[in-house]
């Protein structure tokens, strides 16, 4: 860990949490004394035992292996299509939160709100994530249905399924889209979330609604007609939980990608504590919103919001730190070294392979980090 | 509404394979009911949202917030015609796009 970082402290005023973040922080401090133990050591000694499963991720040339564990930072953001649909479909989950929070502030940034450029380069986020998650979602489905079909499809079965899966991708998109802005158009968004929740689910269940049993009854059969009727009620509401988060503009990653675009010739590692603090700042501001806005804030629920934007904000930094260097021109061997930089920055470690258990513990470091931030903060 | 039945077959899709057919199911199910949903928030007053918003945090008596909203939204009825007939218009019109968007990409192919 870097000197100035709070150490993650596992009580002391933390919030109550939940048993995954119990051992992420326990986890965290066997790290720290693995780190000065190793530091103590020496940083080039060989590998134990267990790392002989290490994994190995090839660069392009073939000629080096990037730490698996901060490789899934970089060259998968990158390169989209190296990306699992789930990590595609939380980025653009992100990037539409960001967005819509952003629409609403828009130009008003005199008032703490943001600046249309801020504006844009939101929006172009949102766009590129939706592509490519999108995009992703439909081959998945092709392919699967290609499966089901027992082999190859026509290219008029295909183009149906195609027309299917778009007309669905866009009522998913606008209905989030809509339900969120039509909370926000109310005095108290919260407020207004859970009272369209309530309605939602009044709606469901209102006997005149049996329409939606009825399509399915009328189109599938009812074999499949009563449980998609129930999944609706659970759906509807699982997915207005997924929406009823705070929000909070991506100060961090925007403030790292403007320095970026702006100094591709600072060290990295000299940025990368700063931008771990604009992370906890983030997530700060994130606690703070909530209750400035009155919310019961569920503080399972909040560790674990806090910990994914950790992990998210980690890998976007150094992943957009080794896009810009990749532009800027930096050979396979200059990305490897930058990984190991940012990884010494951090850990105090440079080893060369890891193995997955201490890439975990890594990736959960990082996010402990920020939880020691955020206690020491609030 | 019978109408809503041939949804499906009106946008030419009731021969997708199941899963793909229910998946789309699911999510027009979920958009209609979430536009009804909507509307009626929008129908309620400043007052009325306050009193909801009461009702639901004093009680977690589901029937309580069903009686209060059977009260406020008398014509139901009426939404839900209305609400699936902008719904269905929607979604021919967008069809429409789609197919054309395909046909013009094969074009280009």
């Amino acid at each position: 860990m870097s000197e100035g970082m709070p150490s993650p402290e596992p009580d002391a005023g933390a919030p109550a949490t939940i048993p995954e973040i119990e051992d992420l922080r326990a986890e965290t401090e066997i790290l720290n004394r693995e780190a000065e133990a190793t530091e103590d050591e020496g940083r080039d000694e060989e590998l134990p035992e267990e790392d002989t499963e290490t994994e190995e991720i090839e660069t392009e040339d073939g000629d080096g292996t990037i730490p698996p564990g901060l490789a899934t930072a970089g060259p998968e953001t990158i390169v989209d299509d190296e990306k699992s649909i789930e990590d595609l479909k939380y980025e653009f989950d992100m990037a539409r939160k960001e967005f819509l929070v952003a629409r609403t502030e828009r130009g008003r940034w005199f008032r703490g709100g943001i600046s249309e450029r801020r504006y844009k380069g939101l929006e172009e986020i949102y766009k590129k994530t939706s592509e490519a998650y999108q995009r992703a979602e439909r081959k998945q489905k092709l392919t699967e249905a290609r499966a089901e079909a027992g082999g190859e499809l026509t290219e008029e079965e295909s183009q149906k399924i195609e027309r299917g899966i778009l007309l669905q991708q866009q009522e998913d998109e606008l209905r989030l889209i809509n339900q969120y802005e039509v909370a926000y158009a109310g005095h108290s968004p919260e407020k207004e979330q859970g009272i369209l929740r309530k309605i939602n689910s009044w709606v469901a269940k209102h006997p005149r609604t049996a329409i939606f049993a009825g399509v399915a009854i009328g189109v599938v059969g009812p074999g499949i007609a009563t449980p998609l009727s129930f999944a609706l009620i659970g759906m509807g509401s699982y997915r207005m939980l997924e929406k009823h988060i705070p929000h909070s503009p991506p100060q961090a990653r925007m403030d790292y990608s403007d320095e970026m675009r702006q100094n591709d010739e600072e060290p990295p590692s000299e940025g990368y504590e700063r931008r771990l603090e604009a992370i906890a700042e983030n997530v700060s501001r994130l606690f703070e919103r909530s209750r400035v806005m009155g919310r019961e804030i569920d503080k399972d629920e909040f560790d674990k919001e806090m910990f994914e934007k950790a992990m998210y904000y980690q890998r976007e930094i150094l992943g957009g730190y080794l896009k810009a260097a990749q532009e800027s021109g930096a050979s396979d061997e200059d990305l490897r070294a930058i990984v190991l930089r940012e990884r010494a920055a951090v850990f105090g470690n440079t080893g060369d392979r890891i193995s997955k258990k201490r890439r975990n513990s890594i990736m959960q470091a990082v996010a402990g980090t920020a939880i020691g931030f955020v206690v020491a903060f609030v | 509404m019978e109408e809503l039945k041939n949804l499906i077959q009106e946008l030419e899709l009731e021969d997708l394979p199941e899963k793909n057919k229910q998946d789309l199911i699911v999510s027009l199910a979920e958009s209609l009911q979430m536009r009804i949903s909507t509307r009626i928030l929008v129908m309620l007053t400043e007052d009325e949202k306050e009193e909801l918003d009461r009702l639901t945090k004093e009680s977690t008596d589901e029937k309580a917030v069903a009686s209060f909203l059977e009260k406020k939204i008398p014509n139901y009825d009426q939404i839900l015609a209305d609400e699936y007939l902008k719904f269905r218009k929607d979604m021919l019109e967008t069809n429409k796009k789609v197919i054309a968007m395909q046909a013009e990409r094969q074009k280009t192919e």
